[in-house]
């Protein structure tokens, strides 16, 4: 009867198992004793919450997809000040949000292990910037660790939460997209007992934050700083190996890097290379004795000279004068992620060696292909919503969207995003827009980021009295990063004890006096309720309501597929289908408009659309 | 030292990961290293997607330009986007109906590397057998009949037979043994 055990959950010590970084993590989690767990999805951290989702019953810990990061952060907090041991986890955008949290969290400090996943996204794989979330450590005081492998990321978690306790601080954990996306072998440790109930002990003059305590609790911060970098001292995870004279730094995904370059070079009896996994703080003795055992100094890091600045400032203290390069010279770019062909390059150019290894292919004889983005997926509710705004408004409205699959819509035919800035921005914006300008503005935004940060801007909207429109796009999931639920979504199914808060309802009580709730796959009933918003004086609110179809098809609420055809004699190639929906499920053979009825799942939108009525459902037989 | 660097390409949504999964959980029965690099989130909307994988003693997950022993596309124009990554004397499988296949404007780069290059219908094998999302299962197949050390047809069926989901795990191997039927055929 019982059903097998999660295979994260196995008691059995020395278990070697194929695990993505992020779920490295969470073993990492579980073997620690984690007794909450919280977060906002956000990739590439995404999996991480994902993986808690399917066995955290199981194991006996409470777990929760938050509001925001910031909401997480404070729920992880509350728990560790109450002795449980509690992880968060964001990604690097995710941490602005935090952040307000987070200084004075580092204040408090926590009374059970807490630790903070923070990943970060270098080359933007999925994100709208890519900040380097080092600088946080710094502006918070917390201690910072960072992995180098799918090993790694499982164990130091638990080292995370077992330097969390020593200090009672939280510790941050930074990865980047390319390790919690890296699939290795873990061996798995021992499991510790999960506690998920402490309790809170009273001590206002501690945990209330006003000036009078916070200027005591900065000078307890400021001695945890001394201790932890007494800790980073000693971490196993800061080390020095070899014993040449040419010196390499490095930290996370770039160690790998950096050592198959050493290797390829063959170079490692020249090379002291000093890596640096308990990051902040860099521990200063050990960067010292190091400076003074090489000649030269090569920082490899991704984004910001982070690093390389502190390790030039000691350097510079202590009076040593050796070159120590990294960023600028023309050596590593303070963009994008590494390639490791780039690393072996500079490593190769800087230490003057000549570079044997395999060379970039001569590919001018190849023809470049045009990309291929992703793509709102064929049915897409979003895409009939942006069908009906725009037939109502037109190309020349202004269109601030937000963070989800609907910004995908940014691209032609659709065009349905001119400004995009961050998590609830599409709302805030629009007040601006509104107030500085004579133009219609739209503004979208998802369900999810709705209840993340959409909120107090509608709030804004509505008592300053700003005048646009907005679409809520409610495809019942937070579709982008993995189907995860939010507080509009129904969980019984999942078996999950929530409450589900109506959007409607929500908007209705902010005070949004003109709110009207559409299909947008009934396309005329969509078009009208635009033109009602349009003929509206004031704020006016959309709810755009219908499953993301892949979350349908999840929990198998997907209507029966039946494809669509173009009967090619009714067809007058007009094209109105393919301009104004641009779905992948429709091509053109040869001048002739086609549909794929293997991608068309039915959501008869262009058949609303077609002016010929061309577009008619398939004869399901038998 | 023994490495093979593999690169697996295709549109998201094709099954790129099941198909890196395979590989590696194969490899790593084998005992050996595995390092690999997926792609996630954003990149799983009909856009291209491509997965590292490296097999030995590596450290980086990613697979440098020039050095793949093996590149796998599920789409033909994502295996042209990728294919700087083959070394000399590489291997490519690609998924396609097109009987041009290589198109004329990549046949002399492929020559001149001397690049083993194959096509096979895995969509068509994968649609008749009633199973239109496991082109990836039917490509597998196919390539498995190449029967190379350390990934051969055994070791492969084997792991498509571990890991498949209850529900999948015949329809998968059914789809996985008509590509290598059809890659053993030539």
């Amino acid at each position: 009867m019982g059903k097998a055990m999660h295979r994260l959950l196995t008691d059995s010590l020395g278990k070697e198992m194929l695990l993505l970084g992020n779920e490295a993590i969470a073993r990492g989690a579980i073997e620690a004793g984690i007794g909450v767990a919280t977060c906002y999805p956000g990739t590439p951290s995404s999996e991480i919450p994902d993986t808690f989702f399917t066995l955290y019953q199981e194991a006996g810990f409470y777990f929760e997809y938050s509001t925001n990061e910031k909401v997480a952060l404070e729920v992880a907090g509350g728990a560790a000040i109450s002795g449980v041991r509690s992880m968060c986890t964001m990604k690097h955008v995710g941490m602005n949000v935090a952040s307000d949290a987070l200084m004075t969290l580092a204040y408090l400090g926590v009374n059970a292990g807490m630790v903070i996943i923070n990943a970060d996204d270098p080359f933007l794989f999925s994100s709208q910037n890519e900040q380097d979330n080092r600088y946080y450590a710094r502006l918070s005081a917390l201690p910072m660790m960072e992995p180098t492998t799918a090993q790694e990321m499982k164990d130091m978690t638990v080292a995370a939460f077992d330097v969390s306790e020593r200090l009672k601080l939280p510790v941050i954990l930074r990865t980047t997209t390319r390790l919690n996306h890296l699939r290795g072998t873990v061996t798995f440790g021992q499991r510790r007992p999960i506690t998920s109930k402490g309790s809170f002990k009273k001590d206002p003059f501690h945990y209330v934050a006003i000036p009078a305590v916070s200027r005591n609790l900065h000078k307890i911060l400021a001695q945890k700083y001394d201790q932890s970098l007494e800790l980073s001292e000693r971490s196993e995870y800061n080390r020095m190996t070899g014993t040449g004279k040419w010196g390499i730094v490095t930290n996370g995904v770039s160690m790998n890097y950096v050592q198959d370059a050493v290797n390829d070079l063959g170079i490692s009896d020249k090379v002291t290379l000093l890596r640096l996994g308990f990051s902040h703080p860099m521990p200063e003795n050990l960067i010292v004795k190091f400076l003074k055992g090489v000649d030269g100094v090569l920082v490899v890091e991704e984004l910001e000279p982070v690093m390389e600045n502190e390790i030039r400032s000691i350097a510079q203290s202590k009076g040593i004068g050796i070159p120590i390069k990294g960023k600028g010279d023309n050596l590593f770019p303070r963009l994008f992620e590494f390639d490791p062909g780039l690393v072996r390059k500079t490593i190769a150019s800087y230490f003057e060696v000549p570079d044997t290894s395999p060379q970039p292919v001569e590919v001018t004889d190849v023809p470049e292909l045009p990309g291929r983005p992703p793509n709102l997926c064929a049915g897409c509710p979003h895409r009939a919503m942006y069908y009906a705004i725009k037939k109502v408004y037109g190309p020349d409205a202004i269109y601030p969207s937000d963070i989800g699959c609907y910004t995908l819509g940014v691209l032609p035919p659709l065009s349905m995003a001119d400004i995009v800035i961050c998590m609830g921005a599409s709302v805030g914006s629009s007040c601006g827009i509104a107030a500085a300008t004579d133009q219609k503005v739209v503004a979208f935004i998802g369900d999810s980021t709705f209840f993340h940060a959409g909120i107090p801007g509608l709030i804004n909207a509505v008592h300053n009295k700003h005048k646009f429109t907005l679409v809520i796009l409610d495809n019942g999931t937070t579709a982008m990063t993995g189907q995860q639920p939010h507080p509009g979504v129904d969980t019984e199914p999942m078996g999950v004890d929530t409450k589900q808060l109506s959007i409607e309802s929500v908007v209705r009580g902010i005070g949004v006096e003109h709110v009207e709730v559409v299909n947008p796959l009934q396309v005329k009933k969509a078009v009208a309720a635009a033109q009602a918003s349009k003929d509206f004086e004031g704020i006016s609110v959309i709810v755009s309501k219908e499953l993301c179809p892949l979350y349908a098809r999840a929990i198998k609420k997907a209507r029966k597929v039946r494809p669509f055809y173009v009967n090619q004699d009714r067809c007058t190639h007009r094209l109105d289908c393919i301009n104004y929906l641009a779905c992948p499920a429709m091509y053109l053979d040869d001048g002739k408009t086609m549909i794929n009825e293997n991608l068309c799942i039915g959501c008869a939108v262009c058949a609303q659309v077609c002016p010929e009525n061309a577009i008619l459902p398939l004869k399901i037989e038998d | 030292m023994n490495i093979a660097n593999i690169v697996l390409c295709g549109l998201g949504g094709q099954g790129i990961l099941f198909m890196t999964r395979v590989l590696a959980m194969a490899a790593m029965d084998k005992g050996l290293n595995v390092m690999g690099a997926e792609t996630h989130g954003m990149a799983q909307r009909g856009g291209s997607v491509i997965s590292h994988l490296r097999l030995g003693e590596v450290r980086g997950s990613l697979v440098q330009t020039g050095t793949a022993h093996l590149l796998l596309a599920l789409e033909e124009n994502e295996g042209y986007r990728n294919i700087p990554f083959l070394a000399k004397n590489g291997k490519m499988f690609v998924n396609t109906n097109s009987l041009h296949f290589p198109r004329q404007e990549v046949r002399a780069f492929l020559d001149k590397r001397e690049i083993l290059y194959r096509a096979v219908s895995a969509g068509a094998i994968a649609l008749k057998l009633g199973a239109p999302r496991s082109p990836n299962l039917a490509l597998l197949g196919f390539f498995s009949a190449l029967n190379e050390e350390p990934l051969s047809h055994a070791e492969l069926r084997q792991t498509v037979d571990k890991i498949s989901p209850k529900k999948f795990k015949g329809i998968n191997l059914k789809v996985f043994e008509a590509g290598y039927d059809k890659g053993k055929a030539g």
